[in-house]
């Protein structure tokens, strides 16, 4: 079964979805790795993908350009992976630095946030005719379903849309991380038993309606109500709780939401969640940039530090890819009113986990982190490196609603193969 | 490309007569019969649908199908048929299997419909014969479905009545040729189901008790036409409508000039201007969206000249050209350089952004010509500036037909109508002047006439919003009533809107190459349309009006395939769910929660509920907060799409049309009248000054706000918060506001999109139907199922509930005619009086029967 919610396909889709979607997942690994054409089997499960929205500079963070002009305001500091550093915003991450890999090499080929956003998450360029699909959504829609909880969660901010992948491989969101979704349980007042007896009553009338009218609709709508009625009471909801969490992990996490979105965003994948996305925004710094990023490494340094540590120490990072993404970086030149503008032709990101070898930093920009100096990675390289951790073949062609064949990720990306080396 | 008109129509009749005879004559009449089978039924499918792909162009699986050669021969799956042998015979299997399968032939296509498939099984059977030397050749370019029109009548009709049963005539008659299995049909729905039905589809909600009543009150025979007409005047009529043309249009309130869009389009179905003239207002008005809301359209897709070709097309005439920008149409047609001409009608258009802090847009036109020749990725040395030529023809005539001499008498009642067709056509079209649509697109338009006119002159050079020539005459081509694609194409998404299936499917998709179902239908709909003057509300009022719009479903233990069948035929229809919108309306109708149904006070009660409370001082935040949020880009803003705690997927953003289309900001040009009509001289000459002074806005003011936001930014504490759970009372007596009136499209998570609502960023995206989980949970636990399924003091049912001397039955049978608008049966009553007794109270059971009704899928599928 795929693991996006498939009730049936739209009618109006009247062509074949593309046949044979056999998962890769069920592959033994050593013929996985030949089917993808690579030496090394794939071990990343889930993923988890933080979603910096804005922009955010990459000399700030991952990529620090000591005594230049262009440096800006922070010192580097040094990491646990020898050689390496990032700036002093983070002082508990560069402590899991032998578990992350750098890519300090993306050349990004769009300035403006819609379109940049678009190309980061999807792979394509932005295209008026066809809303191709985030990221989360064709990993979920090649990959089986291994939890009650719904495949793909987005918390605290939108996730990209599903585009002709359609309404099933559209995230679950989550708005705000530790409180309880109220619209899985009954609302309030009325007790479990009140609860049965109108959904006995309920079940009584839809029999009665399908039997009636010949009609697929109101039978698959039957299969979404049985499904929903089996999420209210599974067991695997206790996961989006965060009450019952030892209150110093929330304390080192951060008490801020990103911190709570990032402790779900792990109890989620434990649960066996195939994709979280966590939505932070802020980084479109085109003012005081110095001030915001201080305030964004106070926020982000504790949480995906202590994600990090937690899913070493649990032993699940081999299993889950995490990544820290943003749709492009900032200018080297610091403007007039203390900020950076847009610049796309070169970013970084930071991953860990899935298979990824910590310690390393791949590509570099040049002297003042205005462009690769060398291994530029095209921004199409990072799907397919997310697809080849999971062992999805990102080259599978799939066949819109409209007939049109589409390859999952962008013709011509490669995986970065030094991340899993 | 010829307009048939009726005499020659004439001809194929008589000439089929005499042939027959001449077959008689000459040789068996098998034989002729055969061959006039081929030419009249079996050519035009084959050349229609397998031609384009098996042709000495193109050998798709080695497979000609345009030669008898070809034929016999077969391709990769061996011979194509065995003549006489339907068993053996590739070609029927593959046009046979059911739909999705992957052998299907056509591919790319709607499947043959049950008459075409039909045909070529007759054909196979006795002997597939192919007359000598015919050689199959594919359609190029033909206009679609205009090949016949015997059906239609020359007349008139003289009522709207007369015209619906016309339409239903033409619909049995074209389904009369049929051989083999019986089309199955459904039965007229009743009084009750009709009324239903067509208060839902027309006014967006469904009907109350009181309009239950006064229905029945009424005389059986007129009942249901009072009823149309009462209903196609509602109020609610437009906003219902305009979730119609928002979805076509891909109205998105969030992008620039959106919101005024929405409330525009409002508008024009509420004052019933002719659809004609909007969509030239669409396509032509250049300007600020706050005062010249049409030019939100253009907006809609940045003034790309691109996008709005392939939107346009695609949107007013139903053709799919888009997918020619990069390359010649692979299954039509189109040539790539036919599309760069049609986007340089809007090539000298663009947009102008201008403001930091206070950004003003508008479109308005260039003096380069934005659209060259070659494309770039070509990396031609040299690119030239493309001329806009228009790619379709308009069909020709001889004899000018009666629709449109009644489209001119409609709008031009001195007309001699004897008159040039050219020259009167000219004249209807009569908003070529780009200046003119312009002031017809603003609100109260047509009041500034001649105070526009006088002004004009000396103004449009010091405009900064220049008009588009060229974009005006694009506007006249696609709005001819001679294009042969224009009111079909509307015709045929209002008729899907309606009766659940198209014409044509996809319903932007009119192509030789893809099958009209029903063509002359289609036609007598779009000739009346025109007639009216391209009237929303009359072309409404014909099709719900028809017997056809009346059928009911295919009862349970019908087939898929026979359930596919009826509804293309039109002969029953399909079960529709609501649109999202029209659901938690009618959600909220039911159960009388548009407005408070609890006294002030009344449901007062403690509740428990987190809080957050900021770690960090409050004074570090007073002014900060908008200024940390308030940069965010607008497609993946920070803040969650719902909005902070409380968290309601429910709640919408309302939109107040009419503020919308009051100018609020245009400075020292705008006067205003009396009447609330906005005079703006400033439309066709707002100076530099004015867009420079919106520009300046307190300096100081940002500049504390930035100071504020640095120190809270600084103290590293900004965002960290501790929960704490208080107490806190309550009155629990919410209300919901329709959702018509709503920014659309609603967050990806609200209800309504949940329920299907697009997001209509994308062309060729249709309404979502399929069922999902989440649509289920917030039907169970959503507030507004909850909300109206609670009994409050203040609603009819309560007096019913809490008067001692009342019947159950009679509360079931309300609670049935209030949600379901029927009576239960008497296994439902009983059902639903043991319910209720299971409850505490009488008020709980009645809560628990109303959920479940509101609940249930009888409620949201359409009757």
């Amino acid at each position: 079964m795929k693991s996006c919610e498939d009730y049936h396909i739209s009618r109006r889709r009247f062509l074949t979805q593309c046949a044979g979607t056999a998962a890769l997942l069920g592959m033994p690994a050593h013929q996985l790795a030949a089917a993808i054409g690579s030496s090394h089997a794939p071990k990343a499960e889930s993923v988890i993908l933080f979603w910096n929205s804005g922009g955010m500079s990459h000399l700030d963070t991952w990529d620090p350009k000591p005594g230049r002009e262009v440096g800006g305001e922070f010192e580097p500091i040094k990491t646990s992976a020898d050689g390496i550093q990032i700036s002093e915003i983070f002082p508990q991450l560069a402590k899991q630095m032998h578990n992350c890999a750098i890519i300090r090499s993306i050349a990004g080929t769009n300035g403006d946030h819609a379109r940049a956003t678009y190309e980061l998450q999807t792979s394509y360029p932005q295209n008026p005719a066809l809303v191709h699909p985030g990221l989360g959504s064709f990993i979920v829609n090649e990959s089986n379903r291994s939890s009650d909880l719904p495949s793909y969660i987005s918390i605290g901010g939108m996730a990209p849309r599903a585009g002709y992948l359609g309404q099933r491989c559209e995230a679950y969101y989550v708005g705000l991380p530790g409180e309880r979704d109220p619209y899985l349980a009954f609302p309030a007042g009325i007790s479990q038993v009140q609860g049965q007896r109108r959904l006995e009553a309920l079940a009584r009338m839809n029999a009665r309606t399908s039997g009636k009218i010949a009609a697929a609709d109101l039978k698959e709508s039957s299969v979404a109500l049985r499904d929903a009625v089996n999420l209210m009471k599974s067991p695997a909801l206790a996961s989006f709780d965060l009450d019952k969490e030892d209150p110093k992990t929330l304390e080192r996490y951060g008490l801020t939401e990103f911190g709570r979105g990032a402790l779900l965003a792990r109890k989620l994948v434990e649960t066996g969640v195939r994709f979280v996305q966590v939505n932070r925004g802020g980084f479109d710094n085109h003012m005081d940039i110095f001030p915001s990023m201080r305030n964004h490494g106070s926020v982000m340094d504790p949480a995906i530090s202590a994600l990090i540590e937690d899913l070493a120490a649990s032993g699940r990072l081999e299993k889950t890819l995490v990544m820290v993404l943003s749709e492009f970086g900032r200018t080297p030149k610091i403007n007039k009113d203390a900020g950076r503008d847009h610049h796309a032709r070169c970013f970084s990101s930071l991953i860990a986990g899935g298979g990824v070898k910590g310690g390393q930093v791949i590509g570099s920009s040049d002297a003042d982190g205005m462009e690769p100096k060398d291994r530029p990675v095209q921004v199409a390289d990072l799907h397919a490196s997310v697809c080849h951790a999971l062992g999805v073949n990102y080259t599978k062609e799939l066949t819109t609603p409209l007939g049109r064949p589409m390859k999952l990720v962008k013709e011509g990306a490669k995986p970065v193969n030094e991340l899993f080396a | 490309m010829a307009y048939r008109n009726r005499q020659r129509h004439l001809a194929p009749p008589i000439m089929r007569g005499s042939f027959q005879i001449l077959a008689l004559l000459l040789t068996s009449i098998t034989v002729a019969r055969a061959e006039f089978d081929f030419i009249q039924k079996v050519q035009p499918v084959l050349e229609g649908s397998c031609v384009r792909c098996h042709s000495a162009e193109k050998k798709k699986g080695g497979l000609r199908l345009d030669t008898k050669e070809g034929f016999l021969r077969g391709g990769a799956s061996g011979p194509t048929v065995v003549p006489g042998d339907v068993e053996k015979s590739e070609l029927i299997r593959r046009i046979s299997v059911p739909r999705g399968h992957e052998d299907l032939m056509p591919q790319e296509m709607e499947p043959l419909s049950g008459p075409h498939k039909n045909w070529l099984v007759e054909w196979v059977k006795t002997g597939a014969k192919w007359p000598d030397g015919v050689v199959l050749k594919s359609h190029k370019r033909s206009v679609p479905g205009l090949s016949d029109f015997r059906l239609i009548p020359e007349t008139a009709p003289t009522s709207v009545e007369e015209a619906a049963r016309v339409a239903d005539g033409i619909l049995k008659k074209e389904n009369t040729p049929v051989k083999g299995k019986k089309l199955l049909g459904a039965a007229l729905i009743d009084d009750l189901s009709f009324l239903r039905r067509v208060t839902v589809d027309l006014v967006g909600r469904i009907p109350t008790t009181q309009e239950v009543a006064q229905f029945e009150a009424e005389d059986a025979r007129t009942r249901r036409s009072k009823l149309v007409a009462r209903l196609i005047s509602s109020p609610r009529f437009a906003d219902r409508w305009t979730v119609f043309y928002a979805d076509m249009l891909r109205v998105r309130s969030q992008a620039e000039g959106g919101s005024q869009l929405l409330a525009y389009i409002n508008r024009c179905v509420a004052q019933g201007k002719p659809y004609d003239e909007m969509v030239r207002e669409l396509i032509s008005t250049n300007g600020r969206a706050e005062q010249a809301p049409a030019a939100g359209f253009a907006l809609g897709d940045m003034v790309n000249p691109m996008a709005l070709a392939g939107a346009t097309v695609q949107v007013f005439m139903g053709v799919r050209l888009a997918c020619a920008e990069c390359h010649d149409h692979p299954f039509d047609d189109w040539k790539q350089k036919e599309f760069y001409e049609l986007a340089a009608y809007f090539g000298h258009s663009k947009r102008v952004e201008t403001g930091k802090k206070i950004k003003t847009v508008y479109t308005t036109e260039g003096d380069e010509m934005l659209v060259k020749w070659p494309p770039e990725r070509e990396q031609a040395p040299k690119r030239d500036g493309v001329e806009p030529k228009f790619p379709f023809e308009m069909i020709s005539f001889k004899v000018k037909p009666s629709y449109i001499s009644r489209l001119e008498k409609m709008r031009n009642p001195g007309v001699d109508e004897r008159a040039v067709a050219n020259k009167a056509l000219d004249e209807l079209v009569s908003d070529a002047d780009p200046q003119k649509a312009l002031k017809a697109s603003l609100p109260g338009g047509d009041v500034l006439a001649e105070s526009v006119r006088d002004g004009k002159k000396r103004q449009v050079d010091k405009s900064i919003f220049r008009q588009s020539e060229e974009r005006a005459q694009l506007a006249a081509h696609i709005t001819d009533p001679r294009n042969p694609y224009f009111a079909r194409a509307l015709v045929n998404r209002v008729w899907a809107e309606l009766v659940g299936r198209g014409f044509v499917e996809p319903l932007d998709n009119f192509s030789a190459y893809n099958e009209i179902r029903s063509p002359q239908l289609l036609q007598y709909l779009a000739q009346e349309f025109i007639a009216s003057g391209y009237d929303l509300r009359s072309l409404v009022k014909l099709i719900v009006l028809t017997e056809t719009y009346q059928k009911g479903h295919l009862p349970a233990g019908a087939t898929a395939q026979e359930s596919a069948q009826a509804e293309e035929a039109f002969t029953a229809t399909r079960p529709r769910r609501m649109l999202g919108e029209v659901l938690f309306d009618s959600v909220a109708e039911a159960g009388h929660v548009q407005d408070f149904k609890w006294p002030t006070g009344a449901n007062r009660r403690e509740v428990q509920r987190q809080i957050r409370i900021p770690i960090a001082p409050k004074e570090a935040f007073a002014v900060a907060d908008d200024a940390m949020t308030g940069n965010e880009p607008k497609m993946m803003g920070g803040k969650p799409a719902m909005g902070s705690a409380p968290y309601d997927l429910e709640k919408g953003q309302k939109l107040d049309f009419d503020a919308l289309l009051k100018e609020g900001d245009t400075g020292s040009l705008t006067k205003n009248k009396p009447a609330g009509v906005m005079i703006s001289e400033g439309v066709l000459s707002e100076s530099r000054m004015d867009v420079e002074a919106r520009q300046k806005k307190e300096d100081a003011e940002v500049e504390a706000v930035r100071m504020a936001r640095i120190r809270a930014l600084q103290s590293g504490l900004a965002e960290r918060f501790r929960l704490e759970t208080i107490t806190e009372v309550l009155d629990d007596n919410p209300k919901f506001d329709s959702t018509f009136r709503m920014a659309s499209p609603a967050p990806p998570s609200h209800f309504v999109r949940v329920f299907g609502q697009p997001s209509r960023d994308n062309l060729g995206e249709f309404r979502n139907e399929s069922p999902s989980l989440r649509q289920e949970l917030l039907m169970l636990n959503g507030k507004v199922t909850h909300e109206a399924s609670r009994v409050g003091p203040l609603e009819p049912i309560f007096k019913l509930v809490s008067n001692p001397n009342t019947k159950p039955e009679q509360i079931v049978e309300f609670a049935y005619l209030e949600a379901l608008t029927r009576r239960p049966n008497r296994e439902e009553v009983a059902e639903a009086v043991s319910l209720m007794k299971a409850a505490e109270t009488p008020v709980e059971g009645l809560a628990d029967l109303r959920w479940t009704l509101l609940n249930s899928l009888e409620f949201r599928f359409i009757p």
